[in-house]
């Protein structure tokens, strides 16, 4: 009887023991490649997904913005389904259904996406031409800023708006989210998430509702090649200084250029209200504070504005290869009392570019649309 | 506080500026759909090197025996020269196949995807390469 106690004793650890090594994790690694087998690196946000076919459990893990690799770990073993949904324009979402993971083993793999960008939406969300173009900036060792004659900072230099960090305010400018699978315009910037929300004076609101979108101006002046509030903070842009004044030239942009006077003049008393304001700079130790006012009300700020609207931006160049640029936006003639809209532009030195020639009129093709402009914008 | 402050104090909304656009920016999604993938092979008839988008036509011979003519967008010429793509990459004339994203009204347009030459080679803007310098 006592024997017969201790074998089932036995037996029952015996089987312990085996469900314990049958349920011991396994593990999926790897790296993922694009479909030129380079590994893909500087992708913020890339991550690779199991869901087990069974149960439905998911373990995910982020993909190694600098190696392209990937490790997840305690993975009951199961069948599972694999995605690496690396997001609609640049890569297509990678799917890979029956992965079956065993226990106590290691399933390492290559993950090959395949392109998802088109070449006919490089301009909506330009991700991996903004990396390229900053890489070989950012592999320098730091360096101090370049100073003018004076001893104040120097911008000058071809940037490239490196996108949205995190704890920039609102969803971010560029990489604010991905774009839908095939292309498209990026949720947050870039095209998409025009119109920001911001409380609206009475008057202002009813003009908002009754103009939605009709018309050459406003939000679909730039269909027509019309000047935005600031010259592209799009793709490269390049800041000229002498001491009197420092030009910001942009690409795909009209007029192309904006001037900042630096001399110490104040903004003008005779004005005519400008698509790109008039724009006055001042230096508070190493930050330059640019205030503009004397906008038109028919460029695009906000979703609607008035000839009172008032930016304020504040430029730092820390070191050689970044630009930091954080502006403010208020209007105390359309928005109500402390509504404001932010912005922080990160810039990168984009070595080796030069701004292009962009003559917008010259083969567009867009009509004006008469319907009101939804978020798809 | 009044009301009206309280009402400022919760309504008060930090957001981004929506962030400057291409000129003659236009959304994809409303134009073009992603759900509508097409392949095209044929005969280069037209190029537009041309800002804000450059464009080209293509005429394929459908199984009946018709040619239908497509036309294609691209991005502008100043992106499309970072990535490699040159304006003498399409010749008139000759065979590419393109892949692409078909208008929302089903009329013979799409949104380039990629462009394969006849080289082989296959143009996309998705290249990890070294962008090409523009100095």
């Amino acid at each position: 009887m006592r024997l017969k106690f201790w074998v089932s004793i036995l037996c029952s650890a015996g089987m312990g023991v085996l469900l314990v090594a049958q349920q011991a994790p396994g593990a999926v690694t790897g790296t993922v490649l694009d479909p030129n087998d380079n590994p893909v690196t500087n992708f913020a946000g890339g991550l690779v997904q199991l869901t087990n076919t069974t149960t439905a459990a998911v373990v995910k893990a982020p993909v190694d913005e600098k190696t392209g690799a990937f490790q997840l770990t305690a993975v009951q073993a199961g069948t599972y389904d694999l995605t690496a949904p690396f997001g609609g324009a640049l890569y297509q979402a990678y799917t890979q259904k029956g992965l079956v993971v065993k226990a106590g083993e290691t399933v390492r793999m290559k993950i090959v996406l395949s392109w998802g960008m088109n070449l006919g939406t490089i301009g909506d969300a330009p991700d991996v031409l903004i990396r390229d173009m900053a890489r070989k900036a950012l592999s320098m060792p730091t360096q101090p800023a370049p100073r003018m004659p004076d001893g104040k900072p120097d911008f000058t230099g071809v940037w490239v708006n490196y996108g949205g960090f995190p704890g920039d305010p609102g969803p971010g400018n560029r990489a604010g989210g991905p774009p839908p699978p095939g292309g498209g315009p990026a949720a947050g910037g870039g095209g998409g998430g025009r119109g920001p929300q911001v409380e609206l004076q009475p008057w202002a609101a009813e003009k908002l509702k009754q103009n939605q979108g009709v018309g050459p101006t406003g939000p679909q002046g730039s269909r027509i090649c019309l000047p935005t509030a600031q010259p592209g903070w799009n793709h490269v842009f390049k800041f000229v200084q002498a001491p009197t004044t420092l030009i910001n030239i942009a690409e795909e942009s009209t007029p192309g250029f904006r001037q900042i006077f630096l001399d110490g003049r104040p903004h003008p008393e005779n004005w005519n209200p400008a698509w790109q304001g008039h724009s006055i700079g001042r230096w508070e130790g190493d930050t330059l504070i640019v205030d503009t006012v004397g906008f038109n009300e028919q460029v695009q700020i906000g979703p609607i504005h008035s000839e009172q609207v008032h930016v304020v931006e504040r430029m730092r160049r820390p070191d050689m290869v970044h630009l930091e640029i954080e502006i403010t936006t208020e209007d105390p003639g359309a928005w109500m009392p402390g509504a404001v809209i932010k912005q922080n532009i990160h810039g990168v030195l984009a070595l080796d570019q030069e701004i292009l020639e962009f003559i917008c009129q010259e083969n567009n093709r867009l009509p004006i649309v008469a319907a009101p402009s939804t978020g798809g914008r | 506080m009044t009301s009206v402050g309280m009402r400022v104090w919760w309504m008060v909304l930090v957001l981004l500026v929506a962030s400057v656009a291409t000129e003659a920016h236009h959304s994809f999604a409303a134009e073009y759909d992603s759900s509508k993938p097409v392949t095209v092979t044929g005969t280069v008839t037209k190029v537009e090197w041309t800002n804000p988008h450059a464009r080209f036509y293509v005429d394929t011979k459908e199984p009946d025996g018709s040619i239908s003519h497509w036309g294609f967008e691209l991005g502008s010429p100043n992106l499309l020269i970072r990535y490699g793509f040159t304006r003498d990459l399409l010749k008139v004339g000759s065979e590419i196949t393109v892949e692409g994203f078909q208008a929302k009204d089903a009329s013979k347009v799409a949104n380039t995807k990629t462009v394969k030459l006849p080289d082989g080679k296959v143009m996309s803007a998705g290249s990890s390469a070294d962008l090409a310098d523009t100095k």
